[in-house]
């Protein structure tokens, strides 16, 4: 029915006019018709085109479950299937796919609608030039699209499989169906933190000063080490804090308080010092500030969580080792309870 | 979401959770659903769930951090609680908006992680994933041992100039510095090898000899005598310094006895960071008295804290 109403709409832009009745059947009428134009011409609006053709046979698709064949020069004319884009998730993305189109030979100025569902297409919506999903079918030419390097679709629901399919239109009367489908699945949102310290694998943790001598900046034996790992698109942030905002006695009451400072010239003291920081991929990890010191500059610990580490994307293994610094003078109150708990939180930045 | 606990807990875990998002769509004020993974406990009740808007980051991730407008304590309706924001301004898609989740929520008794959702009522929603740990602390250890330092200036100390029967004259000087955290600070003695000035080349019988012992003393010039002169200076701790009377004269013609045994010279009530103590000696001579350059005495000097 399809291919035979676009038939007649052909002939009625033949031009020339014939003065007879009608032909009409139950559902359909033509208003005009000729005869003799011979060959085909092409009717153009503002709106709209229609290309008339003559002599053609009526053709229907001979349809396989592999391949359809279409006869006659519209499909003739008509762009190239595009063969089924590439379609992945190269980076454990949550929220957004990879893909690339393949232009099946189509010229250079063809444009490409990209078809995606999450349904199967029971549903289906396109990508949009900014590469959100919408209702209405988007053409660009496979450079817009992004070319050899292809695009993102983002704006996807996490864990969830994805399918895609593309279809192509070269100049007037020439779209293309559907092409194969590919699929690609989003990931799940991931966050993973792991505190240790450089000789401690699991809880509790502790690491002992030992004993402070006045007028020495002292390093703790061992490190504090942060592990983490995020898929979140502007990565994860690392916190740190602790309970007494310094080396705190019960017995004398005294604390030997953490500021940002350098302990080499200051004369008491308690901070952390970054020494190490890595990624396996992703990221970079990088430290803040003032936990990046070098030398015997400290960054100070208190209440208050202070940003420690952070990525800015997605982080795979990143790594921080922290070392605790003190000093303390010999006005210091002698003591064995000199204490502190230091805090680690992080998050991933979804 | 931030949790400030992020430590597997079967009970109640303190610490708050800080709530960020910044709107993909600008839209008027919409309620905020946090559907908590499953494991967490969320506690029941209309507002139940409470939060607050004070003590806010500054900044979050670098973006400045502006307070959730009109938004209220959330109701659950399990493991679901909205957080009603009725009446609150619109939201704007280039700012950050956060509050704090104070009580009702309890992390899972089982470290790992966890995926919660955010959104507000339009369908603007995202995935969060969550971790709790087992323990995410360190105890932090040290001590301070007791400390007391005693640092002489030096070894020697002569007389500015030759004894001289018409003058009383004086060493120079030598000092004593000591440092300690005794909180009940420190105690100084001194003790003399010869209890006088004594002369190889003259023999004891031209000694000059000190004063006595138990007062302060007056020397004068043209009558032998031999005498210590004590000051002191503190830097700084919880100490006050006390030179002992029978040294603490005017330091130009008083002072006290060179003992044969340990004689308190100083003390101090508290804690030192650099106190100085002075020892310097006076003599005077009668015009018989035997002429050598070999005048000599040695002082031991010691000190400890009171611990």
């Amino acid at each position: 029915m399809k291919k035979s109403l676009a038939t007649f709409l052909k002939l009625i832009g033949s031009g020339g006019l014939l003065l007879s009745a009608f032909p009409s059947s139950t559902n359909y009428q033509l208003p005009q018709y000729s005869f003799g134009a011979g060959g085909s011409a092409n009717s153009v609006s503002s709106h709209y085109a229609s290309q008339g053709i003559v002599g053609e046979t009526d053709g229907t698709q001979l349809n396989g479950s592999h391949y359809n064949l279409g006869a006659g020069l519209i499909f003739t004319e008509e762009a190239n299937v595009p063969p089924a884009p590439t379609f992945t998730n190269p980076s454990s993305y949550y929220n957004k796919l990879s893909y690339i189109v393949n232009t099946g030979g189509n010229a250079s100025d063809a444009v490409f609608a990209i078809a995606i569902s999450s349904d199967n297409f029971a549903t289906t919506n396109y990508v949009q030039a900014d590469g959100t999903v919408g209702a209405t079918a988007v053409y660009q030419t496979y450079a817009v699209w992004g070319g050899a390097s292809g695009g993102l679709v983002i704006g996807l629901t996490p864990g969830t499989t994805y399918k895609m399919k593309v279809k192509a239109i070269h100049g007037k009367y020439t779209a293309s169906g559907f092409g194969p489908v590919a699929s690609a699945a989003t990931s799940s949102p991931t966050f993973t933190l792991n505190i240790t310290t450089d000789n401690q694998p699991s809880p509790p943790f502790s690491i002992s000063f030992g004993q402070l001598t006045a007028n020495t900046v002292t390093d703790s034996p061992h490190k504090i080490l942060t592990d983490f790992s995020t898929n979140a698109n502007s990565g994860a942030t690392i916190f740190v804090s602790d309970q007494n905002a310094g080396l705190k006695s019960g017995l004398t009451s005294h604390t030997i308080s953490s500021a940002t400072a350098d302990l080499g010239s200051a004369p008491e003291g308690y901070g952390a010092q970054n020494t190490a920081v890595s990624q396996s991929s992703g990221g970079p990890a990088t430290v803040s500030s003032p936990y990046n010191g070098s030398s015997q500059n400290v960054g100070i610990l208190d209440g208050s969580f202070r940003q420690l580490y952070a990525s800015g994307g997605p982080i795979t293994g990143g790594h921080g080792e922290l070392l605790l610094k003190a000093k303390i003078t010999s006005l210091t109150p002698a003591s064995n309870d000199y204490s502190d708990v230091v805090t680690v939180i992080g998050s991933g930045n979804f | 979401m931030e949790f400030t606990n992020m430590v597997a807990s079967g009970t109640a875990a303190s610490g708050n959770i800080l709530v960020i998002a910044q709107p993909a769509t600008s839209t008027t004020a919409q309620n905020v659903v946090i559907t908590f993974a499953s494991g967490y406990t969320v506690a029941t009740g209309a507002g139940a769930i409470t939060i607050s808007t004070s003590g806010l980051p500054s900044t979050y991730n670098g973006a400045s951090v502006v307070a959730w407008p009109s938004v209220a304590n959330g109701t659950a309706s399990g493991q679901v609680v909205t957080f009603s924001t009725s009446g609150g301004s619109a939201l704007s898609t280039s700012t950050v908006y956060g509050f704090w989740i104070t009580a009702g929520i309890t992390n899972p008794s089982s470290p790992g992680q966890y995926l919660n959702t955010v959104s507000v009522t339009t369908g603007d929603t995202t995935q969060i994933a969550t971790y709790v740990l087992s323990d995410n602390t360190i105890t932090i250890t040290a001590t301070v041992p007791p400390i007391f330092s005693l640092t002489m200036g030096g070894n020697t100390d002569a007389f500015t100039g030759n004894l001289s029967p018409t003058a009383i004259v004086l060493t120079t000087g030598q000092t004593a510095t000591i440092a300690t955290n005794a909180a009940q600070g420190w105690t100084a003695w001194m003790k003399s090898q010869n209890q006088a000035l004594k002369s190889a080349t003259t023999g004891s019988g031209n000694d000059i000899p000190s004063v006595s012992a138990g007062s302060l003393q007056t020397l004068s010039s043209g009558t032998p005598a031999y005498a210590l002169a004590v000051s002191s200076t503190h830097a700084s701790g919880t100490g006050t310094i006390t030179v002992s009377t029978a040294y603490s004269g005017n330091g130009t013609t008083q002072g006290g006895a060179l003992t044969a045994g340990f004689t308190q010279i100083a003390k101090s009530t508290g804690t030192a960071s650099a106190d100085v103590v002075t020892l310097k000696e006076l003599a005077a001579i009668s015009a018989t008295t035997g002429a050598a350059t070999d005048y000599t005495d040695m002082l031991t000097v010691i000190a400890a804290g009171n611990f």
